[in-house]
Formats: C-alpha cells, structure tokens, sequence
C-alpha cells in the first residue's frame, strides 16, 4: 500500500510540476491582466442582480443542491443592492490595487451567493468559472505589481499551484462541455448534426444572427457535420494541451477565446 | 505531510467531479456553485427543410377583443432575463399548486423533493405582477395563457410555417 501511494505521489508531483510550468506567469503579467480583468468585469459584467428583489417570491425555484435552498425567497431589494454596491467597489478595488489578495476573495463569495439566487428561477448560467479562476488568481501575486496598495508577495510554491489549478478548472469545464456531445454528436449519420441543433436554436429562437452567421445556412447541412468531431475534439482536449506545454496551451487557450 | 499532491489532488477532484457526477446523472440536481460548462448534446435533422423546436410561450388576450397575441418574454418579464423564461412558465409562475419534486436519475432511481411551498399571499402577489405586465402590453390583464408547443420553421429563412400545441393553460388573474 505504501509503494503505491508512494508511485502515485511521484506521478503526481510529475504532473503538476509540468502543469506549474506550462501556466506560470511574473507578478508583473499577472498584474497587468489584473487591471485588463478589472476593466472588462466592469464594463461588460458589472455586478447587478438586486432586480432579482423586485419579482414575486412565487418565482422562487432555487437549486437542491446550493445554499438558497435553505431559504424561503428571495432576500429583500436593499440587500441585494446593497450586495451589488460592495460588489462593484470590490471590483474598483482589485482594479487599481488595493489590498488585492482579500478583496478578490470577498469578491468572489459575495458572487457566489448573490448569484445562487439570480439562478433560483429554475435555470442556472454557467459563469462559475470566471470567478473560480479568479479567487485561485487570489493566491498568486497579481496584487503586487501595479497596485497602489499591494498585497504582500506570497509563497512562490503556493503562487505556482494557484495558478496551475486556475489551468485545471478551465481545462476541467471544457471538459464537461464536450463531455455529453461526444456521446451525442460523434457519429458517421450524416443526416443529423449536433452543431446545427445548437446552431439554430440560437439563430431562430435567441435571435443570434451577427457576423458570420447567416453563412451557415448557405452552406449544406451535410458538410457541416465535421464541425461536430470538431467541436468535441476541441472540448475534450484541453487536459492534453495543458501537459503539452506552455505553447500548446496558449494556442489552446487562443483558439477559444476567439470561438466563443 | 507525507502524500501533499496526493491529497490536493483527491480533494481537487471530489469538488470537480463530484458535482459533474450530479449535473451529469440528475440534471435537474445540477449544484451551485459548480465547475461545469452547458453542454447542449441535442441533435438535429438534416435531411429536411423544416425544423421543429419545443417552446414554452405566453399569451395575452388582447384588451377588447376575443384573440390572443403572443408575448415577447424578454419585454413581458424584464428585468427577469428571457433564459429564465423557460423554466418559469413551465411552473406556471408558481401559480399552480407545486407538487414535490420529482427527479430521475440516469438508471432509473427517483427522488422526490418536497419544492418551497408558495403562500396564498405570494400567489396574490404574483398575480398583481403579471397584471401590471399584461396591462403594460396592451393586454387584458385577467387571464394570462400559458402553453408548451412545438414550433415548426423551415429551415432557410426561419419562415414559422405551423405550431402545435401540447399545453395549454389558462390562469385567471383576478
């Protein structure tokens, strides 16, 4: 039993070193997608979810499994705005750097549970990544740099690991996502496609008809089916880039963002 | 400690694992907070040019008149973003008398949840919202119409060429 706890802890220490290194980056990088992250969460994420104060407790359908289901509605308008006022001076906070390593961790709580009621109407929106990411990003040194008050440069061991993990929950999410299409989509009938069911309910019902869009529906629906191997192998992949190297995820990493 | 990668590692798992285990085996158990991204596995017929899709729509009556119009959720609802929609309307907007909760687990094991009771009072005051809504569209605002349908649209220019309908409920607001 020792032996092979042994052989496992070795293997182990193997890969993380190589995931440590594949997604290691300077306080300096680190600092400035702080202020980049900062930016963006403000103007396109901004911290909002006191509306949800002002609908009828009868829509109130939280998930079994998550904290609100504790309770018997929705929590009043002023705490939720009041949530959503601290919220958003966190996020000016770790903008300009101030006390970084707490706030974001406040930040991310504070998310967490605001948005476990935003999603108790029945439906729950898939952005736990963003701030999984950022609260692991709580433990590297992306409040040194840049700051006006910095945080306290940490462990370089434990500033490593953050960062590692943060490249394990995206690659792990990716996961899921390609998890179920690989038991659905990967097949050789070529009158069904994956891509298009996924495809048209945004194009018809959601009204996502930007860009390239109406180009799909010129192109027939049989060529298309090599998007939905695509797709998967895309999604499933990520583990494999991660250990590849720090080239191999990058492009990984280049690749999604500009798809999504 | 004697195994370190070991146990981040078993504890890293169990908190992603576990919850994928739950979201993929129960859907309707999917916990929060969880790392997990939509998957979206439907699938689709190529081979025709029409396409059907399963909607939940609202209707209301329009004020003076014995017909029905179709009501934009995003508008109707807002500032409930139009992804909640779905899922609300299929509750009826609480509505209807909540039966516990059914879920079924891949493989065939059921559980049962008892759902949060709505009071009379959230009742009555879901309606007054609901008739400040159909009031703002126009509408007459006591009866509110809720049915599941299936779309058909042909496929080249999302022309709607035929609905059917497989529910259809009628709420008096009054």
């Amino acid at each position: 039993m020792t032996k092979s706890l042994t052989f496992v802890e070795r293997i182990l220490t193997i890969c993380w070193q190589r995931l440590e290194e594949t997604c290691s980056n300077d306080a300096r990088s680190l600092g400035l997608f702080r202020i980049f992250w900062g930016i963006f969460v403000l103007l396109f994420l901004a911290p909002y979810s006191a509306w949800v104060g002002q609908v009828p407790q009868s829509f109130y359908n939280p998930p079994v499994l998550s904290v609100a289901f504790l309770f018997a509605g929705f929590p009043p308008y002023w705490l939720l705005l009041a949530g959503d006022l601290v919220r958003i001076w966190l996020v000016v906070l770790i903008t300009i750097g101030v006390k970084t390593r707490v706030c974001t961790i406040v930040l991310c709580l504070l998310t967490f549970i605001s948005a476990n009621f935003v999603y108790s109407f029945g439906k729950i929106n898939h952005d736990t990544l963003l701030w999984a990411v950022a609260l692991c990003l709580a433990f590297t040194d992306w409040g040194v740099t840049y700051a006006l008050v910095p945080d306290r440069r940490i462990n370089p061991k434990v500033a490593a690991r953050a960062l590692a993990t943060a490249g394990v929950l995206i690659a792990f999410a990716m996961f899921t996502a390609g998890f179920d299409k690989a038991l659905h989509w990967i097949n050789f009938d070529l009158s069904t496609s994956g891509f298009l069911s996924w495809f048209y309910s945004g194009y018809y019902t959601l009204d996502r008809k930007l860009l390239l869009a109406p180009f799909v529906l010129k192109v027939p629906p049989q060529s298309i089916k090599i998007l939905d191997f695509a797709a998967v192998a895309f999604e499933l992949s990520p583990f494999f880039f991660l250990l590849a190297g720090r080239a191999g995820w990058r492009a990984w990493i280049l690749i999604a963002t500009c798809f999504h | 400690m004697k195994y370190p990668n070991l146990l981040y590692t078993t504890v890293l798992s169990a908190f992603l694992l576990v919850p994928f285990a739950i979201g993929y085996l129960a859907p309707t158990l999917e916990p929060y907070p969880a790392v997990l991204l939509p998957s979206g596995p439907g699938r689709i017929k190529t081979t025709e040019d029409q396409i059907d899709f399963n909607r939940t729509a609202i209707y209301g009556r329009v004020a003076g008149r014995d017909t029905w119009t179709r009501l934009s959720p995003s508008r109707f609802l807002n500032p409930v973003p139009p992804e909640f929609f779905p899922p609300l309307a299929q509750r009826y907007f609480g509505l209807s008398p909540i039966e516990p909760i059914t879920h079924t687990i891949k493989g065939g094991a059921v559980i049962r949840i008892d759902a949060h009771k709505v009071s009379e009072e959230e009742i009555r005051n879901a309606k007054q919202w609901l008739r400040a809504r159909l009031n703002g569209s126009g509408c007459d605002d006591s009866v509110l119409r809720i049915t599941q349908e299936v779309a058909t649209l042909r496929r080249s220019d999302g022309a709607e060429i035929a609905v059917r309908y497989q529910n259809d409920k009628v709420f008096d607001l009054r």
